[in-house]
């Protein structure tokens, strides 16, 4: 379709980018801002630290630091973590403590006014945020440039699995946040299409599917080869005297009842499955227990050590349930809060390891490290398994995670040929997994730089005021433009319908006070003048009315909103115009209303400073328009 | 060398005959050139008319079981294992003789035959290897009741630390083996599979292959198709096939060798008899026999939950009531006669250490069909039997399988065949004496 110009076509804005002049210091090192939330107690098999160990171990000294930004509470639980970590990543990673309170309820948490000075305080020592989920609506409140991991949303396919009010909570928190990312960080293609790009509609360009890496587990956790030193290892960790207060959480009947002989149990010489898996919900962990009664029942020589929790006395959960009631917690242990270095020596000793879980946002970790450790793995067929390994390959690692049985003749199977499986199943991984964890940190790095010197996500005029948005310029419109308009001409917009809106954000600290837009009147000579007028938030603000040719610069107050919040401003007006109407040879059959060349924020002093110009008996010119 | 074999329950059956067998075995060792002294340690108030066969060399003496708190035992110098831990034991089990006499006290090594013990793990006064016959709560969780915290678990938690201090653990199949390194966590090394021996209950006689052959004909006349042949009886046994009852001195019958626990699979086994005479039409009679099977009799007063169970349903089950009989316990002659009128055993368990019963049978041309299980197959493949099996877990296949039986009674191979194993006795004292010797070289 032809494109309508307008009269006297101006030139070209600058795109946005190009017209912030950021200032980012050349710095050896990019400052990575890991934000976390909730308190932390130990730092043992908890997903989280467990991905931040990977991402640190990737880490190349002097590329970045790792700000982390936790409770005051967590900072034992970090210091532990930090231990098994290589020496010269330790020196890259610094704490910043959250107030008292704030990490706890991040979740829901909507920073206020007097939260800027903490918010501020961060952020001096960063250059860009990465948050472990986009769902901390505190997200919309900074002024740095935020990147965030996007695991899953797995209420999407388990929508029923979890307590009336998760998703709609994730959800909210997520759109509240939505905007302020400038990049979404997912595993698989899977997570992408189906659950960011097609819930939050987060254009693609926005989201980064970063698979997991296949790494050396007993080397990154400081492991041992030798299945004898692992289970030595295992057993004294198991002998250390765990006083009631410690960060360790076990189940005290289990430790009254087979605390005793775990400390002695030769993990080396007994054929175990092991399940490292939460027990939560979609976790499908009570198949393989199922599968574990069967096994017995079929007199295989099998036990099960588990990392999820199994309670012994009621009130029990689900999980601890289904353990119970079959009278298998003899041999079905759960071996929880263990070290990295412990959890790496349980996957040396196992015979196999089952991943209950047909869904993981990504390819399921434990893969990387039971087959890393020589120990073969079983995983649940799902989606993402499937995304990453074709048919043929697929055949030596997956089960029906609906059915025990098929499981229960997959462990008796892997056992059978455990060494074999192993070597198979490791050719796979390094095939199709080529990636390294300095990749993908790197990757992350490169990531956040991109963010930083693209300026933070949303509308970045609106961050420090007084800034022209060239509407024809190169920077993303996407968040900007809301119902109504055309696709961009050489030269602005023309408004499809006789309301058009426009949506940003003012951004904490930007000090907007007003919004000018230049209008531009119809886009034929002969046209009926239009009029119209702009509404700021459903309130009318100011009018116009507009004859073919004129482009007038309107100023509109904007009331003094809550920072971090969207601000909606609808351009109406009672014409629309058909360039083929009045013109036989255009072929523009398009219905056009009101057009904008360029937006302007203007900053609270800049206002003031005309008042008083406008006040100014010399300056008797100081109006709306300029 | 002074071995003290204990037997701290109340065990009659299979486990007091093996504690005399052991007693008998030691009591006749030379061990480094002197001749073993042996005693047998029984419960407090045990039966001593069940003890048939020990050797008179044998002392008997009756053991008590007391707690001894761990805080008194570290005065004492003896390794304490379980350290500081607020979850670990505040007792042990202590062994003491009730009437003063020595057998304890002064023996250089004690061989348990369980280390389910009463107040805690054992006291390791004396250097001890222990007998493990089974693990059946591994697979029968229910014999220790639904509470995981009730107080057989408990024990059950000390038996594990009794059998990780021993030191050695002894065992007779390589599956119960396997069950004592991976349910109670014993280092392998600690655990040495010995081999099967057996104390011939009874006399084999001479025409046990004739009576086997005549009786293979009868049971031909009884289930055979066509009418009973030259026989006395044929009338008789059209008779009881209409009035459905039971007369074991006529009818043929199967013998059901259990006792009244639950790892004996009755419910099933009840329930796969009722399919046997409903669905499959089963011909033959059921006989149930062994140590504490007179519970079930419908005279019994025992109580227990369990028990009452199995006797409301045998009472109550219109298939059952006039085809299956309780014979209840039984001396061993008594045992033999049943058993060589039997048309072939059935040994229903979901899980133990196997049963010799089988070897019984088979030593009287009787076949056996058997659960399938690991220790089952070692016994049968040790001693060259040829069982037949089923799926304990289902009473369908055991139905289908009680009724193929009586095809298979038919056929010439049905004789049950054996190899004499006198060869396991000698080599299992061998192992036991280094054992002992082991034993004894080690601190307590």
């Amino acid at each position: 379709m032809a494109q309508t110009p307008r009269k006297a076509p101006r030139p070209r804005m600058t795109g946005l980018s190009e017209s912030l002049e950021i200032s980012i210091p050349q710095r050896k090192a990019l400052r990575l801002g890991v934000l976390i939330f909730g308190r932390q107690r130990s730092p043992f098999a908890e997903g989280l630290f467990h991905y931040l160990t990977l991402l640190a171990s990737g880490l190349k000294p002097g590329e970045a630091t790792l700000v982390m930004i936790i409770a005051e509470e967590s900072g034992p639980a970090f210091e532990i973590w930090q231990q098994f970590l290589a020496p010269e990543i330790r020196d890259s990673i610094v704490f910043n403590f959250l107030p008292p309170g704030v990490a706890d309820s991040l979740l829901t948490f909507v920073a206020s006014a007097s939260d800027e000075a903490w918010i501020r305080s961060c952020e001096e020592h960063l250059d860009c945020w990465f948050s472990i989920t986009p769902a901390l609506p505190v997200l919309a409140s900074f002024n740095k440039p935020v990147i965030s991991l996007f695991a899953d949303y797995l209420h999407v396919d388990y929508p029923t699995f979890y307590p009336e009010g998760d998703a709609k909570r994730f959800c909210e928190a997520c759109s509240l946040a939505k905007d302020s990312i400038s990049k979404f960080i997912c595993f698989s293609e899977y997570v992408k299409r189906h659950q960011i790009v097609s819930v939050f509609k987060i254009p693609n360009d926005r989201v980064e599917v970063l698979p997991h890496a296949y790494f050396d587990y007993a080397k990154l956790a400081g492991s041992d080869a030798d299945p004898k030193e692992a289970a030595e290892r295992i057993r004294a960790f198991l002998q250390e005297d765990i006083g009631r207060d410690s960060v360790i959480v076990r189940d005290e009947w289990q430790r009254r009842m087979v605390g005793q002989l775990l400390k002695k149990f030769p993990f080396e010489d007994v054929p175990y499955v092991f399940m490292s898996t939460r027990a939560r919900p979609h976790k499908n962990a009570i198949t393989a227990i199922r599968a574990a009664e069967l096994l017995l029942r079929s007199y295989a020589d099998v036990k099960f050590f588990v990392t999820a929790g199994i309670i012994w006395a009621a009130p029990r959960d689900e999980f601890s349930e289904a353990v119970l009631q079959r009278g298998l917690q003899w041999d079905v242990i759960s071996m929880n809060h263990v070290p990295i270095d412990v959890h790496a020596a349980l996957y040396r000793c196992a015979s196999v390891t089952v991943h209950p879980s047909p869904f993981e946002g990504g390819f399921p970790f434990t893969a990387f490290e039971s087959v890393s450790s020589g120990t073969p793995v079983l995983l649940a067929d799902g989606p993402v398994v499937r995304e990453f390994l074709p048919k043929h390959a697929r055949e030596d690692f997956v089960f029906n995670p609906t059915s025990p049985s098929d499981l229960a003749a997959r462990i008796k199977w892997a056992l059978s040929c455990r060494e074999e499986l192993a070597q198979r199943q490791h050719d796979t991984l390094s095939r199709f997994f080529s990636r390294t964890l300095e990749e993908n940190t790197r990757r992350i790095i490169e990531l956040a730089r991109e963010a930083v010197e693209a300026g933070p996500a949303g509308v970045p005029a609106a961050v420090v005021g007084a800034h022209l948005l060239g509407i024809n310029g190169d920077a993303d419109q996407s968040d900007f433009f809301g119902n109504g308009w055309w696709d961009g001409e050489d030269w602005g917009r023309w408004a499809c319908d006789h309301v058009a809106t426009l949506r940003f954000k003012v951004r904490r600290g930007s000090n907007i006070g007003a919004l000018e837009l230049c209008l531009v009147g119809p886009p034929m000579p002969g046209s009926k003048r239009l009029t119209g007028a702009i509404l700021i938030d459903r309130e009318m603000r100011a009018s116009f009315s507009l004859a073919y040719g004129e482009t007038p610069t309107i100023r509109v107050p904007l009331s003094r909103s809550e920072p971090g919040s969207i601000v909606e401003v609808d351009v109406v007006s009672n014409l629309l115009f058909r360039p083929c109407d009045h013109d036989a040879e255009n072929t523009d059959d398009r219905p056009l209303g009101v057009g904008v060349e360029t937006i302007a924020f203007i900053e609270e002093t800049v206002i003031s400073d005309s008042s008083q110009a406008a006040n100014d008996p010399g300056n008797a010119a100081g109006d709306a328009e300029r | 060398m002074r071995c003290a074999v204990v037997m701290p329950h109340h065990w009659r059956g299979g486990m007091l005959n093996f504690a005399i067998l052991l007693s008998n075995i030691i009591a006749g060792m030379t061990i480094d050139g002197e001749q073993a002294v042996a005693s047998l340690c029984i419960p407090e108030g045990y039966d001593r008319t069940h003890m048939a066969g020990l050797s008179a060399t044998v002392n008997v003496t009756d053991v008590r079981q007391i707690p001894l708190a761990r805080t008194d035992a570290r005065a004492l110098p003896f390794p304490d294992d379980y350290g500081t831990d607020p979850y670990s034991p505040t007792h042990y089990t202590a062994l003491t003789t009730v009437d003063g006499s020595l057998d304890i006290a002064i023996a250089d090594v004690w061989i348990l035959l369980t280390s389910i013990l009463l107040h805690g793990p054992l006291f390791p006064e004396k250097p001890y290897l222990v007998y493990l016959p089974d693990l059946i709560q591994r697979l029968v969780p229910e014999i220790y009741g639904p509470d995981p915290l009730g107080p057989s678990w408990i024990m059950n938690a000390w038996q594990a630390m009794s059998l990780q201090r021993s030191q050695g653990v002894i065992v007779t199949t390589k599956r119960t083996g396997l069950d004592a390194v991976s349910y109670a966590g014993v280092s392998k090394s600690k655990v040495h599979v010995l081999p099967m021996v057996q104390a011939p209950l009874f006399k084999v006689p001479d025409s046990a292959e004739a009576l086997s052959r005549q009786k293979r004909t009868q049971l031909r006349q009884f289930l055979g198709d066509g009418p009973a042949r030259e026989d006395t009886s044929g009338g008789r046994l059209q008779k009881l096939r209409c009035e459905n009852s039971l007369d074991p001195a006529q009818t043929p019958y199967f013998l059901w060798v259990t006792n009244s626990t639950q790892h004996k699979n009755h419910r099933r086994a009840l329930r796969a008899l009722e399919l046997y005479y409903g669905q499959e039409d089963g011909r033959l009679a059921c006989m149930m026999c062994g140590a504490t099977t007179d519970d079930f009799k419908a005279a019994s007063t025992v109580q227990t939950p369990y028990i009452q169970e199995v006797r409301t349903r045998i009472a109550e089950s219109p298939l059952l009531r006039d085809r299956l009989h309780v014979a209840g316990e039984l001396s061993h002659a008594g045992f033999r006669r049943l058993l060589t009128g039997a048309a072939y055993l059935w040994h229903n368990v979901l899980y133990d250490n196997g049963t010799f019963s089988v070897i019984e049978a088979a030593s009287l041309g009787i076949p056996s069909l058997t659960s399938d299980y690991p220790q089952m197959r070692e016994i049968c493949e040790a001693y060259s039997i040829n069982t037949r099996t089923f799926d304990p877990w289902s009473p369908e296949d055991t139905a289908a399988q009680l009724k193929a039986m009586e095809g298979f009674l038919l056929e010439d191979q049905a004789v049950a065949t054996m190899s004499s194993r006198e060869d396991l006795r000698e080599s299992f004292s061998i192992q036991l004496t280094e054992l002992l010797l082991h034993a004894c070289s080690t601190l307590p």
